[in-house]
């Protein structure tokens, strides 16, 4: 039989071993090159350069010895069948070997040619085959996410129409409906709901798996979601007599996250919180800051349910696990719910985990990472190694005449964003991310080098220039607020870094008690103080 | 609602600057078209000076050479010197063919030398070239950042 020049990289650093393995490589009736180095650092860059039918290994080189030999090599080179050279006293080392991925081992003193070529050949073949399966496999994954996310689409539209007809039945838009039968259809409504929410909970879980679920992370004041979070689930809570308390530090720092998608989580554990807790129980949220690990906020829902046992806990983020001694057995949801949650975390770099124990309730809890505004106003309020002396605070809102609001809404804000970008001087003012907003208002934080006096020609070009849009006119009413930035200057020996951290401490307070203000002046409707006027 | 992209065109001549927005009026794009007269106006409507306080960052500056008071090459000179300002991709727009002319536009920093056509059709397509090119095929830098 014809086969291909087959390509050896012995690495092996005894000469006259190399010179043996290479004379019975020769006697061979295949046609073989031999490449032949004597250190591991020459071996893995001749496989930088090029890629051999197989690898030939002796495991004590001069530059690495046992096991840690062929680790390297397999992970250098993954996809090319490694063949061990082993002395007759460390075989053991060698069958370990072909346990951790190395297709087969020679014992150095018996070699003969026959056995050699005989050896060279199954390892190619064997590595070419899980090489195919691996494919396959992967092959067959992406089939059935795809497979799923078509379905879960698919399955959805006709769904919606049924929502549809049945709620406009309950409203009695197509004659009036007897109790009985609207109780029967308000039944049917549950259901599709049920429905609504596996398909999407499907479609997430797929889209986690084939990698594009997608976080739009922002700059987010994390007490408003929680409560908000709590607030939609209160009712069920409320239901079932199990209490609802939430926990919030002082001071939380801003995260940067995707507001909708820290709600999901939110809800989901909360939802399986009071699930789990039976009556007259208590579930608690909470976030706040733990002192070894500044850079995150830890959140976490708490309950007095009956807790996990130890096995569970290792399955629990796993998709389709469903707790097996669960009471209720019209359980609704398909097991997805923590997962997705992993997921989601996991696209924050963030942890989740849970702590439980059996009859004592259990703890969900996940970190988010912590904004760092200082980061970003580093190079912006400072100049030649020194703080600028005055900064102002603007704030915009933009708050839509129509609640939701008319058209295509992230568009407009996203415009509106833009447009704030090329008010300013890119060199000494910032454009704040976007804040994640719990009402209809949106608001833009820009942080100026300007004095309080002179920041007014900043916002004149901004109401200017928005005002000029002629569909935000239409859309939304715009109030532009001012606020100096004090932050403490006392400290004289505080280094440059100290100081950009206090001004973005002082930026951040500012921006949640202005957040808050407005909410308390929302309920009042009275506007905002200090209100530039055009 | 998508905000138009905006051009300032800096040139002296009030009729290459009629033509620029004639040439660019009746395509398919929609740019906002600023004009000034000359250098020193040039940088007052870039740094946002006086009666130009409103006006926005523009997108791109398509610069003539011969300019009164402040020439092209020092108001590109000016704006590679700006942090605010040296992203914005600057085409010169000129009549010179001068060997000298191209080689310092490109040494101060231009993104591309356009000769100044003295026929109308090509001016046309000149200017209609441009927009399509920088509006519809480059990535300009994000506004903020």
């Amino acid at each position: 039989m014809d086969y291909p020049t087959t390509n050896v990289l012995l690495i092996e650093d005894n000469p006259g071993d190399a010179d043996l393995v290479r004379l019975r490589l020769v006697e061979g009736k295949s046609a073989v090159n031999v490449n032949c180095v004597n250190r591991l650092s020459d071996g893995l860059a001749s496989l930088t350069r090029e890629t051999p039918t197989l690898i030939l290994l002796d495991l004590n080189l001069p530059d690495s010895r046992g096991a840690d030999t062929y680790r390297r090599v397999m992970e250098h080179s993954p996809n090319v069948p490694v063949v061990v050279l082993s002395g007759q006293d460390d075989e053991a080392l060698a069958i370990k070997a072909v346990h951790q991925g190395v297709q087969d081992y020679l014992i150095k003193g018996n070699l003969s040619s026959k056995h050699l070529e005989r050896a060279i050949q199954y390892a190619v073949e064997r590595q070419g085959l899980l090489r195919a399966l691996e494919i396959s496999q992967k092959q067959q994954l992406e089939f059935k996410n795809r497979f799923l996310s078509h379905v879960s689409h698919e399955l959805r539209t006709p769904l919606t129409c049924i929502h549809q007809y049945v709620t406009l039945l309950l409203d009695g838009l197509a004659g009036t409906m007897a109790p009985e039968q609207s109780d029967h259809l308000k039944t049917v409504l549950k259901s599709v709901n049920q429905l609504h929410a596996m398909i999407r909970d499907l479609l997430e879980a797929t889209r986690a798996e084939s990698g594009k679920l997608r976080i739009e992370p922002r700059c987010i004041a994390l007490g408003e979601l929680v409560e908000q979070a709590a607030a939609m689930l209160r009712p069920t809570a409320e239901g079932k007599k199990v209490g609802l308390e939430i926990g919030l530090d002082q001071s939380l720092p801003l995260v940067h996250a995707d507001p909708d998608r820290v709600l999901e989580v939110l809800i989901n554990l909360l939802d399986n919180a009071i699930k789990f807790t039976p009556p007259e129980g208590s579930v608690m949220i909470q976030a706040s800051m733990v002192e070894a690990d500044q850079g995150y906020v830890y959140l976490s829902v708490s309950d007095t349910g009956r807790g996990i046992s130890p096995e569970a806990k290792s399955l629990i983020f796993e998709r389709l696990y469903q707790d097996p001694d669960s009471i209720d057995n019209n359980r609704s949801g398909l097991g997805l719910g923590l997962f997705i949650c992993k997921e989601i975390v996991r696209q924050h770099q963030g942890r989740i985990w849970v702590s439980s124990e059996l009859g004592q309730g259990s703890t969900f809890s996940f970190t988010l990472p912590v904004y760092s505004l200082a980061k970003l106003l580093a190079p912006v309020i400072t100049y030649q190694d020194h703080l600028r002396p005055d900064l102002v605070l603007v704030r915009v809102d933009l708050t839509p005449l129509s609640n939701p609001p008319r058209g295509n809404w992230k568009e407009t804000w996203h415009e509106c964003l833009n447009l704030l970008q090329r008010c300013v001087y890119l060199d000494k003012d910032l454009v704040l991310p976007p804040m994640g907003t719990t009402g209809a208002t949106e608001t833009f934080f820009v942080v100026v080098s300007t004095d309080l006096q002179r920041s007014g020609i900043m916002t004149t070009r901004i109401r200017e220039q928005l005002e000029r849009v002629d569909e935000l006119k239409s859309k939304c009413t715009l109030t532009i607020t001012t606020f100096p930035v004090e932050y403490a200057r006392d400290n004289p020996d505080a280094t440059l870094e100290q100081q950009v951290q206090s001004v973005a401490g002082c930026v951040t307070r500012m921006i949640l008690t202005s957040r808050e203000a407005r909410k308390v002046s929302a309920t009042k409707s009275k506007p905002a103080s200090n209100s530039v006027k055009p | 609602m998508k905000l138009l992209p905006e051009l300032l065109v800096v040139d002296d001549n009030p009729a290459d600057v009629a033509l620029v927005s004639e040439a660019l009026a009746g395509g398919l794009r929609h740019t906002k078209i600023n004009s000034v007269g000359d250098g020193v106006e040039a940088m007052a409507f870039l740094n946002r000076r006086e009666k130009y306080a409103n006006s926005l960052r523009p997108d791109l500056v398509l610069l003539d050479l011969n300019l009164p008071k402040k020439d092209g090459l020092a108001v590109l000179a000016a704006m590679k010197a700006n942090p605010d300002l040296r992203r914005i991709p600057v085409v010169i727009f000129s009549t010179s063919q001068l060997r000298k002319d191209v080689v310092r536009s490109y040494e101060v920093g231009a993104n591309c030398y356009v000769r100044k056509p003295g026929n109308l059709n090509e001016f046309f397509a000149a200017v209609k070239s441009v927009e399509e090119f920088w509006f519809n095929f480059v990535n300009l830098p994000p506004r903020g950042e």
